[in-house]
């Protein structure tokens, strides 16, 4: 299986090869770096295959970065109204948009809506067919990082947890399952270890244990209270706190290096390599059904 | 939790599964390098093995051996305490008792006694292994102990204002163990970090586990030749076990 996550400027892939005893082998990874997204997408999947002599692949697993889309949050009893809210909140007016609602905590009504430009889908969509290829899914960067969490870092056991992104050093994504529901997408930015929401969809209560647990993670805290464990990870830069959580060991926060899951001190001892290698775990769709 | 797919039809997506925790599915394991081509198969035949029919593992073997050998030892100890307990083991002690137990050996009898004899929890203080790997078990009650005669040449009486207290006080007479510290935590934490019987607390100094005597015993086992360990009774079924790291 073979899966490629695009950014702007660099594609991050992974080959992964099920053995006679279901147990999944990691064959190929890397990252291919290029000038702009369209190089990126033109380039990345024919670089690969070439580069690491992929042959026996006929399909691949995409990823995109969060960065391309656009977020909302709707309360909608039927698909009657989604034009409704479509015109309410401006999205109708923006051409060109690919909308997927996805449901959000325990109502029946909300939903996070998920707008991606389908000019920019096709373009991708083109380049995969243009070699012939298949595509098996195009996920989405965090949500994907979840697929990990849960199968490889062992969160669907726990009651409530959240995923964190820094995608600088200084700007961070998150999103957080309760109770197996997902309950809360928000972006959030840290500037002099004050946190303030850019972007935050979900009831009241997720928000406010997400506000309290960041606050914890930014202050040091070892141990959180609202919630029973972070994933976290860093798609680009390097964040002081990602550094200081290499090699140490804390309860609650766990850092979702897919090549380091179980988290042997002696494979952390390079801090720029260990987080290079965390932007690998965006495509842990392709772990989804292991369980380890 | 939902698995996003943006090749679906756009829209409303009704698709909710909630996180299910399959225990009877086989683990896997994931593998990192280069891999003979002839073990690897296409995902399109590779067979779901049938776990129902399969010949049990050495694993479950072993697991299973351990668990008979852990109930005829608490028998054996059962067997000795009813015999200790009554004037018939001062009269013939070399039936029951080894002239050449080890220091070892007493420690941890000592041990296993005052955190799951529910007669001597009652006196337990707290339990120490210090860094010269010597045991001291801190009590407060010195009558009706019962204690064997081995065990009586290592106790020291405390004298306080207002009342007697006692300390065990057993070199292990053993070498501070050269293990791999951060693989034998890393294990310890795989094995008892998800279980409800067992809660683990770090405070960037130390690892606590808090549970029942007999896994609290298991992980002090474990330790026991590494570092100073402390072990302190929460309530008369529950013991905190400070390991520092």
């Amino acid at each position: 299986m073979l899966g490629i996550s695009i950014y702007k400027n660099k594609a991050n892939f992974l080959r992964t090869s099920k053995l006679s005893n279901n147990d999944l082998c990691v064959t190929h990874h890397g990252t291919y770096k290029y000038s702009d997204l369209n190089g990126t997408i033109s380039n990345s999947l024919k670089d690969i295959i070439k580069n690491e002599d992929i042959r026996t692949e006929n399909s691949i697993s995409l990823i995109l970065d969060t960065q391309f889309c656009l977020f909302n949050q709707i309360f909608c009893d039927n698909l009657d109204s989604l034009d409704f809210h479509g015109n309410l909140s401006g999205f109708s007016d923006i051409e060109n948009l690919d909308s997927y609602y996805y449901p959000m905590g325990a109502r029946d009504d909300r939903y996070l809506g998920i707008h991606v430009d389908n000019k920019l889908k096709q373009k991708i969509i083109d380049s995969v067919d243009k070699l012939g290829f298949k595509i098996d899914g195009i996920g989405l960067g965090i949500f994907s990082a979840q697929k990990l969490a849960s199968s490889m870092f062992k969160a669907k056991s726990l009651s409530k947890y959240a995923i964190i992104r820094f995608v600088t050093s200084s700007s961070i994504e998150v999103i957080y399952i309760n109770d197996g529901l997902f309950s809360l997408y928000g972006r959030f930015n840290i500037v002099k270890n004050k946190i303030n929401p850019i972007k935050v969809f979900g009831d009241k209560l997720s928000i406010d244990d997400i506000a309290v647990t960041i606050e914890q993670i930014v202050k040091g805290r070892k141990s959180l209270s609202k919630i029973d464990k972070v994933f976290i990870y860093q798609s680009n830069g390097q964040s002081k706190l990602i550094k200081n959580l290499i090699n140490r060991k804390y309860n609650d926060i766990v850092l979702l290096d897919l090549f380091n899951h179980k988290n042997h001190k002696s494979l952390s001892s390079n801090v720029t390599e260990t987080i290079n290698r965390l932007s690998f775990c965006e495509l842990g769709i392709m772990f989804g059904d292991l369980n380890v | 939790m939902f698995d996003i797919d943006l090749m679906n039809k756009t829209g409303l997506q009704k698709i909710i599964s909630r996180a299910k925790i399959d225990n009877q599915k086989r683990k896997n394991d994931l593998i990192f390098g280069d891999l003979d081509s002839n073990n690897i198969e296409d995902s399109k035949v590779v067979k779901n093995e049938n776990t129902n029919n399969s010949k049990p593992s050495f694993f479950s073997m072993l697991i299973a051996t351990l668990i008979l050998s852990a109930f005829i030892i608490f028998g054996i100890f059962k067997f000795k305490d009813d015999f200790y307990s009554s004037n018939f083991v001062y009269e013939f002690p070399s039936f029951i008792t080894n002239s050449e137990t080890s220091n070892l050996d007493i420690a941890k009898s000592l041990i296993i006694n005052f955190i799951s004899n529910p007669d001597k929890i009652n006196y337990l203080n707290s339990i120490n292994i210090d860094e010269n790997l010597t045991l001291k078990v801190k009590i407060n009650e010195i009558s009706d102990l019962n204690l064997k005669q081995r065990e009586l040449q290592f106790l020291q009486i405390i004298e306080n204002e207002d009342s007697y207290n006692a300390l065990f006080n057993v070199p292990l007479n053993h070498k501070v163990s050269n293990v791999d510290l951060d693989i034998l935590l890393l294990e310890l934490l795989d094995e008892y970090e998800n279980r409800l019987d067992v809660f683990l607390r770090a405070d960037g100094e130390s690892i606590y586990f808090t549970s029942s005597g007999k896994i609290i015993y298991d992980i002090l086992d474990r330790l026991i030749f590494i570092d100073n360990i402390t072990i302190i009774k929460n309530s008369n079924k529950f013991f905190t076990l400070r390991f520092p790291y």
